[in-house]
């Protein structure tokens, strides 16, 4: 069975499906307005845990990119937690947000790497 | 009613304090934490071969370098050996596909402990691999060497070291040059 993860920005999750098996249903915060996370069809291109962005000084652990110009999901590092961001990003304002990543928490993050191979499709709704 | 409103200010800083503090915690807990997180048969670099346009492989035996410009063209691969034999071109052969296959995709099979790391040697005869794909990322890099003491493979990503599930044939295919890559 074909496995494919689809991210539903309006609502904030990301679900992960084996067929028509639903397995994972994940809350996540996705790019803000001024770096929206992109919509389409794409795929898993590398995976990559420890990761860490030289380009934005940050760490991304469990990244899993899915286009070539490095959107990617992979664990929140932030203060507080990806329960504070989700809170900013859906309480108060899509200002808030990634630079178009998908954020998972540590938890998340792992379980979806652990379970997702290269090449995995995703969906950007 | 200004009694309540300051109370509920209160309350509010302090839930937002413990927050921060929390959070900071949490943080400074996971940094220090986070080479654990990596456990046996995880992937710490995957990538599609299809995908990948550069591999560079150096050590103090030998130089591999084999590149592409685009994906749908075929590798060209220029080997050297310390050893004095000339320059090599190859031709890709199942060798090679079993090198490029190894690694991109390089799974973990346990961290190595402070103890352990003796077995680890001297810096310079560790050998440096970088894969670079198709997008606009960082090449990945890692530090590979194979260990004297068993017929693992180490790989160090910046301060952290780990056994490898890496077949450890792989290296010798390597240093064989092109009549190993090519076959």
């Amino acid at each position: 069975m074909a496995k494919v993860i689809i991210v539903n920005l309006a609502e904030q999750v990301l679900e992960a499906h084996n067929g028509n098996h639903r397995v994972y249903l994940f809350d996540c915060v996705t790019g803000a307005e001024d770096h929206p996370t992109p919509r389409g069809t794409f795929h898993i291109l590398r995976k990559q845990h420890p990761c860490r962005s030289r380009t934005y000084d940050v760490e991304m652990d469990y990244a899993m990119f899915f286009t070539t110009r490095g959107h990617a999901i992979h664990q929140y590092h932030g203060v507080g937690g990806l329960g504070i961001d989700r809170f900013f990003r859906q309480g108060v304002s899509d200002y808030f947000g990634s630079h178009g990543c998908v954020r998972l928490s540590e938890d998340d993050a792992r379980q979806l790497y652990r379970w997702t191979p290269v090449t995995t499709r995703v969906r950007i709704l | 009613m200004v009694r309540k409103s300051s109370a509920l200010q209160l309350l509010v800083t302090a839930a937002l304090s413990a927050v921060v503090t929390l959070g900071i915690s949490r943080r400074l807990f996971h940094q220090s934490a986070n080479t654990a997180d990596v456990g046996p048969g995880e992937e710490v670099f995957a990538v599609d071969p299809g995908s990948v346009l550069e591999l560079s492989f150096r050590s103090d035996r030998s130089r591999l370098l084999a590149f592409r410009w685009k994906t749908a063209d075929p590798f060209d691969i220029v080997f050297a050996a310390a050893d004095g034999r000339p320059l090599e071109r190859c031709i890709v052969g199942k060798g090679f596909e079993e090198v490029l296959g190894g690694f991109t995709t390089i799974r973990v099979r346990r961290v190595l402990r402070e103890p352990s790391l003796s077995a680890a040697g001297p810096r310079r005869q560790w050998a440096e691999l970088f894969v670079r794909d198709n997008t606009e990322l960082e090449p990945f890099r890692i530090e590979l060497l194979a260990s004297g003491e068993s017929q693992e493979i180490l790989g160090r990503i910046d301060q952290t070291i780990y056994v490898l599930e890496t077949d450890r044939r792989l290296l010798d295919v390597v240093n064989a040059g092109c009549s190993a890559l090519g076959k």
